[in-house]
Order: C-alpha cells, then sequence, then structure tokens
C-alpha cells in the first residue's frame, strides 16, 4: 500500500519517508487535529518543535495530512517501543516523566493553535501506511470529535474538605444527632457505650452525606458553564494526607473558552459559600478525558 | 492550605501522567503494534508505580503515592 498524504514539517515528503523507513523508524503519533491550511498546519506544528522526547533525537514533529484530518507524529525508533525494551526503561522515572511531559508538551502546543483528539500515550505505528489507513478507517468519527471539543479546554479540579470542621457543622445541626448525644449523657454506662458506638455510625454516615451533598452543589454551580463533566473520584470518606482533610472530588471539566471566567467565578463562589472547603484547579489541558472511544476498537486485554 | 512547590509539582506531574498514560483516543480499526504497546505500557506502568509506593512505605521518600492512587483507581 503506498502512502498518499502529505507531510509537513519543513522537510520534504521524501527526506521524511527515507528518514522513516531508514534504520527500523516507527510513526510516534501525538494525537489528530483538522487539516485546515498548509500554512495553519505549517504554523500549528512549529510550535510543537521545542519538545524534546527521549529517543527521538532530532526528528522534527510533522502533520500527516490524510483527507480532512491530520496526525500530529514524529519518528521514533521502533527498537524503543518494542516490548522488552518497553518493559526495561519503564522502570525508568526519568525517562517515563521525560516521555510524558514531551508527549503533553507536544499536544499542548497545537492545542493552542487549533483542536487537537490527543493520543493515547505510546501509539507507535510500524509504517505510514498503517497509520493512514487507520485514519482513513475512522476519518468521520474523528472529524465529529474534533468538531464537538472545538474551543474547548479541559480543566482539572479537586475538592478537598477539612473533615473535623464538617462534622462539628452536622453534629451541631442534626437534631437527632443531638437528641442521641443527649441520651447518652444520661444514660449508664453500659447503654452508653452502645449508645456512643450508634452516635459515631451515624456522624459519620452524615458527614459522608454532608461531603457528598457539598461536592454536588460545587459541581451543580459549574454545570451551567460546563459542556461537560467527568466525575473521576469522589472520597469522601477517607482521610487525606494533610491531617483531617480529605479529597471529596476530583472531577474534569470540559469549558468553552468563553466560559473560563464564568467557571472560575463559579468555582470559587461554589467553595467560598461553604465553610471547610477548599479547591484546586489546573488548566488549561487539551481535551484527554473527553476523547470516546470507538465502538469496536482492537483493543486486546 | 497552601503547598509547597514541590507539592505544586508533584500534583501537576500526578495530574498529567493521569491524563498522559490514562486516556486518549484511540483510533479504530488499528491494526499495528499501538493499541497492544498502550496496553504493555499502561500495564506496566501500574507495575513500575506500585514498586515506587513499596519504596515510599519502606522510607526511600520518593513520594510519588499520590500518583499510584490516581491511576490505579
Amino acid at each position: 500500500m503506498n502512502f498518499s498524504g502529505r507531510a509537513f514539517s519543513g522537510q520534504t515528503e521524501a527526506a521524511v519517508q527515507r528518514q522513516a523507513d531508514a534504520g527500523g523508524a516507527a510513526w510516534y503519533l501525538y494525537g489528530i487535529t483538522r487539516a485546515l491550511t498548509p500554512d495553519a498546519l505549517r504554523q500549528a506544528v512549529a510550535t510543537a518543535q521545542d519538545a524534546v522526547m527521549p529517543g527521538a533525537g532530532s526528528a522534527p514533529v510533522q502533520a500527516f495530512v490524510r483527507g480532512k484530518i491530520a496526525a500530529i507524529v514524529r519518528t521514533v525508533s521502533l527498537a524503543d517501543f518494542e516490548p522488552d525494551a518497553l518493559r526495561e526503561r519503564l522502570n525508568d522515572l526519568t525517562w517515563l516523566e521525560a516521555m510524558a511531559r514531551a508527549h503533553n508538551a507536544v499536544i499542548a502546543a497545537i492545542h493552542e493553535q487549533q483542536v487537537i483528539l490527543p493520543a493515547k500515550f505510546g501509539s507507535v505505528y510500524v509504517s505510514r501506511d498503517d497509520l493512514g489507513a487507520a485514519l482513513d478507517a475512522d476519518q468521520q468519527r474523528l472529524l465529529g470529535e474534533l468538531r464537538r471539543l472545538h474551543d474547548c479546554d479541559e480543566w482539572a479540579i479537586h475538592l478537598y474538605a477539612d473533615r473535623a470542621t464538617i462534622e462539628h457543622q452536622v453534629a451541631d445541626e442534626d437534631s437527632d444527632l443531638r437528641r442521641l448525644r443527649d441520651e447518652i449523657a444520661e444514660a449508664r454506662p453500659g447503654r452508653a457505650y452502645f449508645l456512643q458506638r450508634k452516635l459515631d455510625g451515624e456522624v459519620s454516615a452524615a458527614v459522608d452525606d454532608a461531603l457528598a451533598e457539598r461536592a454536588r452543589g460545587v459541581v451543580d454551580r459549574l454545570r451551567p458553564f460546563t459542556r461537560d463533566v467527568v466525575l473521576q473520584a469522589t472520597v469522601h470518606a477517607r482521610s487525606g494526607s494533610d491531617g483531617d482533610e480529605a479529597e471529596i472530588l476530583r472531577a474534569a471539566l470540559l469549558i468553552e473558552r468563553t466560559n473560563r471566567e464564568g467557571a472560575f467565578h463559579a468555582f470559587q463562589s461554589g467553595i467560598d459559600t461553604q465553610v471547610g472547603l477548599r479547591g484546586e484547579c489546573s488548566g488549561p489541558w487539551p481535551p484527554y478525558s473527553f476523547v470516546t472511544q470507538p465502538e469496536a476498537s482492537q483493543h486486546e486485554p | 492550605m497552601s503547598r509547597s512547590p514541590a507539592e505544586e509539582q508533584e500534583v501537576t506531574l500526578m495530574e498529567l501522567l493521569d491524563r498522559v498514560i490514562a486516556r486518549g483516543v484511540i483510533l479504530a480499526g488499528d491494526i499495528t503494534i499501538s493499541v497492544a504497546d498502550v496496553d504493555l505500557i499502561y500495564l506496566g506502568l501500574r507495575v513500575m508505580l506500585s514498586s515506587v509506593d513499596q519504596a515510599e512505605r519502606s522510607g526511600l521518600g520518593l513520594g510519588h503515592d499520590r500518583r499510584t492512587e490516581a491511576l490505579n483507581e
């Protein structure tokens, strides 16, 4: 099969092909973007050239155009991505971190210019024909994904709660808990012991409910400003490493750029209106958490 | 409660790995080594991070337990 796409990297296509096909080169896929004009693609790819990836040498980041989409790729040594070599390299946290940072740096640079679907880390194609065939097979779905994610950023949010503060609040506000506490104060030691255990269980459950309600309250404030929300974890029952502070929510938000300020304000006001809550956010990220997978991908277990 | 710059960087690295390693698009009809290798990478990463976590508990202080937690959920 002959590869019929076009390559934009500042090198001639023939030079790129020679480089890839010589010496066991493979194609590392960073993501899929729209093939707008050649100038727009060249400009987008040019911004990604500073991301140095271990093992890639001086190979440039390139865009392979296939119809209306373009794959952002770079040649790497296939030997670095063969299973045995990978198993060994994955023990090297420095290598892994450098790879992950380079992977993200390329995607983030393109993302600043135009919408991109981030590829899963480590997607390596042994030939451009294989990559071209995969792009052809998935073209319409990928175009739909690119339309859906246009002008959007991903933001990560974390919510933390001071469990002791919430517990005091709940214990003071809940009349059943107050009554039980009064009963314990007047009970004989044996009965007081069992009542105390009952109280502890009920307080714990009430605190969990209160934490979940607070997390829901913040997300509800954010929803008008988000196109999508992925709740990654709600861990209200567990104390965190910072004393009694528990992480009660971890979520990814897909936010249109025009709604960014509104979302920040909603997040901040959602935290400020609740005693004992603290929030963190990071972004803008490319939309890693919002790409959907094909229904029948050949995903080996 | 504020975080030290080192802690901030750790959170950011956790966020990065959580996204880069665990998510991202897979193309339909992949017929090359890509999908299998992604699985190998992800599986390998879990194993590697588990060993980092054990090192943390044994006092080597590598400080990646939160990342392990995030990736294993």
